[in-house]
């Protein structure tokens, strides 16, 4: 039996989302042990969700993946929609993480689309080129006029300026982009209807300037009128894992939940892992799921047990194949 | 006492040089017609209530298309009852795709033939539904349909946002990840079964209705997609029994399990499609079939019907919610494309036994979100009722559209309210 039958499973088989969860983990857990499985995966699928197993590959940094992921730059191996984002966001994965890695044979068609303000780059891979270093070249062609003209902003042009998804995107972008001109724009998108948006635009915010009274307006202004993801957002810009744990609990939404959770993740404060493993009996499987990447991530050691005794009694593949990955290192 | 005709008619187009069909984009003319197009007519009578219930082969039914057939109708049958919806099919309604571009004379020209053809088709059914009616009893069913072949189409991802599917599986930015479906899978198949007063036997027709997109690609050729699929898949095992495929309330649910497209070329691509279609049809036929035996079966009377159209908040937007009474029963006519999450909402607490909502009547107002979709975006968020002289920002958009959803659920409820 491989070492890994349920991530090895989910990469080889047909179902699109369990693979590019299994690439997911493979990236984030870094089991080398799949990397063969992870390129058969890269070569063969036919799903956009690929792009996560560029991702991963990228993580583990394995030798040869930038031959692979050039190959896929030119022939991605995907259905072409040419009306849509799946061909060209594949392409631009490809290329994008080419580019992390010193690679930039992509680099001129991302400034080709670029330049015709395809959202594939101007939104949905934006703010992962301007976390490049400047030697990489994209910070060139991604200036803040290309990606927020103004007029078009405040027009409300479809769907670069108004549809909550891009513009969750832009304003990642514009929380890491080189220009003081980002925080006219990110004022304009803190009254988005969006909540989503909002809460990125908090995140940017604190990006851009990670100050006390940064990180006290916020809270404020989420304590006042904030919808719970904005004010799990606070918590986590603030720390406050107190917050975050009786979320985890009281949300009423499993997103919610989930999200307050993963909150508790990314402060990683280690002693939180028992407030995040109370969602370890949550009865929606995708906050269960990052219940289990949280405890692992946070305290290994101090939740092996919980993470063991759940892997006996659950049944669902999502948190099954998470539970595969966090719990590796206790039956290696 | 309910009488019942039946009536079916071909509506493909009578020449398709230098027509694409309607629905997704096109990169080349249709090269065929790979099954007949049709329209399909159950032809209700109870005392002095007549209705007639009439799904066609179509993208949608266009105000003009509706206006027309409806004019005709009552030309016939003065004082009866249309309901009129599409299948959605995005492989049956045609648009000029020839060299000379969208104005090219004879392309328009044939566009309008076709367009004929749907009602001299309509006229054709009526014909057939007139001709040899027969008493019924109805009998109706909410069939489990696991696992769910209709998929929803928006996938969240951890920032909050949706984005939309066709294919398979999203591009997930990086730093980002799969957070779940941002939807309900449809797990039912509702249907309405109409069998010969006789108290015996299969049934003569069924009226069926599922929620998801028939739809896989841009196939370069006019087709019945799924639909038409499961039509005749049901005649191969209840050749007596007439099909009648409608579709629920779904826009935001796609037939995604077969995708992906497992090559790049013709004839390829479109041989998958036809695959793809018959596993569906087989698998909904098989379902639909299984749920006949044992079906409880009432007189439906009364037969009664409650129509509302109003003008929608630009032209072409009118907004029309019909709802029939079959006995125990109801029937809802609903404007295309709103989201399915709006049929649990449409269900709750029913003075009826049971509910078939079809949706893609006359009225065209774009996608209807719930408001926490509108949050989270995707495509579908972005083309609802969007008159941009009365919504001119995101945030107007959002919420007269679901100020149209929460509006179309009072009038069908108390349309419900009304009949039952």
């Amino acid at each position: 039996m491989p070492p890994f039958p349920l991530l090895s499973a989910a990469l080889e088989g047909t179902d699109a989302f369990a693979a590019a969860e299994a690439a997911r983990l493979v990236g984030e857990w870094r089991l080398r042990d799949l990397i063969p499985s992870l390129e058969h995966h890269l070569r063969t699928s036919r799903s956009y969700s690929k792009v996560t197993a560029m991702y991963a590959w990228d993580a583990l940094d394995s030798a040869g993946s930038a031959d692979c992921l050039a190959e896929l730059f030119e022939r991605p191996n995907v259905p072409d929609d040419f009306y849509w984002v799946g061909y060209r966001g594949t392409r631009a994965a490809a290329a994008a993480v080419l580019l992390r890695m010193g690679n930039a044979v992509g680099l001129p068609w991302l400034r080709e689309r670029a330049e015709l303000r395809d959202e594939v780059i101007t939104r949905t891979f934006a703010p992962y080129l301007l976390r490049l270093p400047a030697s990489a070249g994209a910070r060139d062609f991604l200036t803040l006029d290309l990606l927020c003209d103004r007029a078009a902003r405040d027009a409300y042009d479809p769907t670069p300026y108004s549809e909550p998804g891009a513009l969750c995107m832009l304003c990642e972008a514009l929380g890491v982009i080189d220009d003081d001109g980002a925080d006219d724009h990110l004022e304009f998108y803190s009254r988005f209807h969006s909540r989503f948006v909002r809460a990125q635009v908090y995140r940017s915010r604190v990006l851009r300037d990670p100050g006390p009274e940064t990180i006290r307006k916020i809270r404020q202004t989420t304590q006042q009128n904030g919808t719970p993801f904005e004010r799990i957002t606070s918590a986590v810009l603030s720390k406050d894992t107190t917050i975050l744990a009786r979320m985890a609990t009281e949300a009423r939404t499993p997103f919610d939940r989930a999200s307050a959770i993963d909150g508790l993740r990314e402060i990683g404060q280690p002693g939180s892992w028992e407030s995040a493993s109370i969602g370890l009996a949550d009865r929606d499987p995708q906050v269960r799921q990052r219940a289990v990447e949280a405890v692992a991530h946070l305290s290994p050691d101090d939740s092996a047990k919980a993470l063991l005794e759940l892997r006996i009694g659950e049944k669902n593949p999502l948190v099954l194949r998470s539970l595969e990955a966090a719990t590796h290192h206790l039956t290696c | 006492m309910l009488t019942l005709g039946i009536g079916q008619a071909i509506i493909s187009p009578p020449d398709i040089t230098g027509l694409a069909p309607n629905g997704m984009p096109r990169s080349e003319v249709a090269r065929s017609i790979l099954d007949e197009l049709e329209i399909h007519i159950l032809l209700l009578r109870e005392g002095d209530v007549t209705v007639a219930l009439c799904v066609a082969d179509q993208l949608f039914i266009a105000p003009k298309t509706d206006d027309e057939i409806r004019k005709r109708f009552l030309r016939r049958l003065p004082g009866a009852g249309l309901v009129l919806c599409a299948t959605h099919d995005h492989s049956a309604s045609p648009i000029p795709f020839g060299p000379l571009g969208p104005s090219d004379p004879e392309s328009l020209a044939r566009c309008d033939s076709a367009h004929d053809r749907v009602l001299s088709g309509f006229e054709e059914a009526l014909d057939a539904a007139l001709a040899h009616p027969v008493e019924v009893e109805v009998g109706a069913a909410r069939v489990p349909f696991q696992p769910a072949l209709g998929q929803n189409r928006r996938a969240k991802l951890s920032n909050g946002s949706a984005v939309s599917i066709f294919s398979s599986g999203p591009v997930v930015p990086p730093g980002q990840r799969w957070a779940g479906s941002a939807g309900d899978d449809p797990s039912h198949i509702d249907l309405l079964a109409f069998r010969a007063k006789s108290g015996r036997g299969l049934p003569l027709a069924i009226l069926m209705s599922y929620a998801s997109h028939i739809h896989f690609y841009e196939v370069p050729a006019f087709t019945t997609e799924a639909a038409g699929a499961a039509r005749k898949a049901l005649l191969r095992l209840l050749p007596d029994t007439h099909p009648v495929y409608a579709m629920s309330i779904s826009g935001d649910v796609s037939l995604r399990f077969a995708q992906p497209i497992p090559c790049d070329e013709e004839p390829g691509k479109t041989e998958w499609q036809m695959e793809s279609s018959r596993a569906f049809g087989e698998s909904f036929a098989a379902a639909v079939a299984k749920a006949l035996d044992g079906l409880d079966y009432d007189s439906g009377v009364p037969l009664r019907l409650i129509s509302h159209v109003e003008s929608g908040p630009s032209n072409d937007e009118d907004l029309m919610v019909q709802t029939l009474r079959i006995g125990p029963h109801a029937l809802c006519s609903l404007p295309g494309e709103m989201f399915f999450a709006w049929e649990a909402i449409l269900r709750d607490n029913l003075p009826c036994e049971s509910l078939i909502s079809l949706g893609y009547n006359r009225s065209w107002l774009g996608y209807i979100a719930t408001p926490l979709a509108f949050e989270e975006g995707s495509y579908e968020t972005m083309r609802g009722p969007s008159d941009i002289l009365a919504y001119p920002t995101p945030t107007t958009r959002a919420k007269g559209a679901t100020t149209t959803g929460n509006k179309i659920m009072d009038i069908a409820r108390g349309q419900f309210a009304e009949l039952f």
